[in-house]
């Protein structure tokens, strides 16, 4: 399993973290490999650090990445969210992969009460409907 | 600590910080899915040992974890043991939303739903708990066949079957049936690795009006079966119908219920899609709906079709 040596060097806090500007007032991130308390304390101090600097409104948290979901990484990334709501920043998740998905359910672990999106494309569609912006094409297709 | 990748089974591990946790989980599933666990399960594993070895971190300040197979050398087992204070009160711990650490307090049910079996020791000298997973039955080991029923003779009998994978070479069965039952199995209720009497008293004690229960596991070359409400049970190896012997190779099995005269194995004929009885031939029924005395349900593990068929005793 390669999958398996490769986050195994991104075990501890040292893995360096991507947050951007990707829309209008929207903020993206990105979580992987394993998350343990002192690095989600990290992400949600600089996600947050991040939006305040930023203004911003939205953010968008790529999932796509984190290969396991426990009970301790579902209560971070709940209060990761939490955190960020209190700061006026609505966080939308994208990216959770099927399987994780699966297992999640069958153990009982949900994440309902947040807007999860299977891809990071469709997320920034809804942002962008959030912020009053439709994605219109402007001539027909070359081969249409 | 040794490097996880130098090893594959009975490893030890020790779990001081959360990282530790999480790295011992990360081994459980690269060791469950070496052994031919399928992803899913693999990650259901790692799921149940990344929940437990973070308990012992967070409650008992650290702990060891041992990585082994299990005794049939099928399955993979990791146990968690802490000298820490345990766990006061078990039942509090396993439902959904306790913590006494102001976490999700999920922790113990997720591992009971994520392992196949789960075992749990704890004292106040601390705690020990044993996840087992194990590969999904093959489908060319079980294709076997099973059934009856409605023991009371009552239009307002239910009946409630449940088939498990159990042990990475066999299958579970269960089966219940009486008045008031929930509209459900109750799944969760029982575990496959209870012996069926423990099985039998956790359910009468919910469910106080069922009046039957069979349960049934074949794993190995072996079968243990418990009914109560007076259940008769035929097997049929490959040759003949007779009695179920223990450690009998079965291919069918049939159980009927106290209102059916007894079968007279030479009479019960076995063709490939249905059974006759005497010179009846059973039929299909739903038996949640048509009372019935006699009901077969076949169980084909290569399709998962299940295909009942019933007697009526007039």
């Amino acid at each position: 399993m390669e999958k398996v040596a490769i986050s195994r060097r991104q075990l501890g806090g040292e893995s360096p973290m991507v947050v951007g500007r990707i829309a209008p007032l929207t903020v993206y991130s990105g979580l992987f490999g394993t998350l343990d308390s002192a690095r989600m304390l990290n992400i949600t101090d600089e996600i947050t650090q991040y939006c305040s600097d930023l203004n911003a409104r939205y953010a968008i948290i790529d999932l796509g990445n984190v290969e396991a979901i426990d009970s301790a990484v579902a209560q971070h990334i709940i209060s990761l969210a939490r955190a960020a709501k209190l700061s006026g920043i609505e966080m939308v998740f994208c990216g959770i992969k099927g399987r994780v998905a699966r297992v999640m359910v069958s153990a009982g672990l949900d994440m309902d009460t947040f807007e999860t999106h299977s891809h990071l494309e469709i997320a920034l569609v809804s942002i962008y409907e959030k912020c009053g912006y439709r994605l219109v094409r402007t001539e027909p297709h070359a081969t249409a | 600590m040794q490097p996880p990748e130098a090893q594959e089974c009975d490893a030890t591990y020790r779990l001081t910080h959360e990282k530790d946790a999480l790295e011992f989980a990360m081994s459980c599933e690269h060791a469950a899915y070496e052994l031919g666990i399928d992803s899913y399960k693999a990650s259901l594993f790692r799921l149940a040992c990344s929940e437990l070895a973070m308990n012992a971190v967070r409650h008992a300040g650290g702990g060891s974890a041992v990585l082994y197979l299990t005794d049939n050398r099928l399955g993979i087992a990791a146990e968690i043991h802490d000298a820490g204070p345990g766990i006061s009160n078990i039942k509090a711990a396993q439902t959904d939303g306790f913590s006494t650490y102001g976490s999700l307090g999920l922790g113990l049910g997720v591992a009971q739903r994520s392992a196949d079996r789960m075992q749990l020791e704890t004292s106040a000298q601390g705690t020990s708990i044993r996840v087992e997973q194990y590969p999904e039955t093959p489908l060319d080991i079980v294709d076997h066949a099973q059934w009856c029923f409605s023991p009371s003779g009552t239009r307002q009998c239910q009946s409630h079957i449940q088939i498990r994978d159990f042990a990475g070479d066999g299958l579970w069965v269960e089966f219940l049936a009486g008045p008031n039952l929930p509209k459900q199995h109750p799944r969760d209720q029982t575990d496959p690795y209870d012996d069926c009497r423990t099985s039998f008293n956790k359910l009468k004690a919910l469910y106080p009006s069922f009046n039957a229960i069979l349960t049934l596991r074949l794993s190995g070359n072996r079968i243990d079966c418990l009914a109560q409400g007076d259940f008769k049970i035929y097997s049929a190896t490959a040759t003949a119908w007779s009695r179920p012997r223990q450690n009998e190779a079965v291919e069918q099995l049939v159980i009927t219920s106290p209102r059916t005269p007894d079968l007279k194995l030479s009479n019960l004929a076995r063709t490939p899609s249905s059974f006759a009885f005497g010179k009846k031939i059973i039929q299909s029924v739903d038996p949640l709906t048509d009372c019935v005395d006699f009901a077969v349900l076949t169980l084909n593990k290569n399709s998962c079709k299940k295909t009942v068929f019933y007697y009526e005793n007039n």
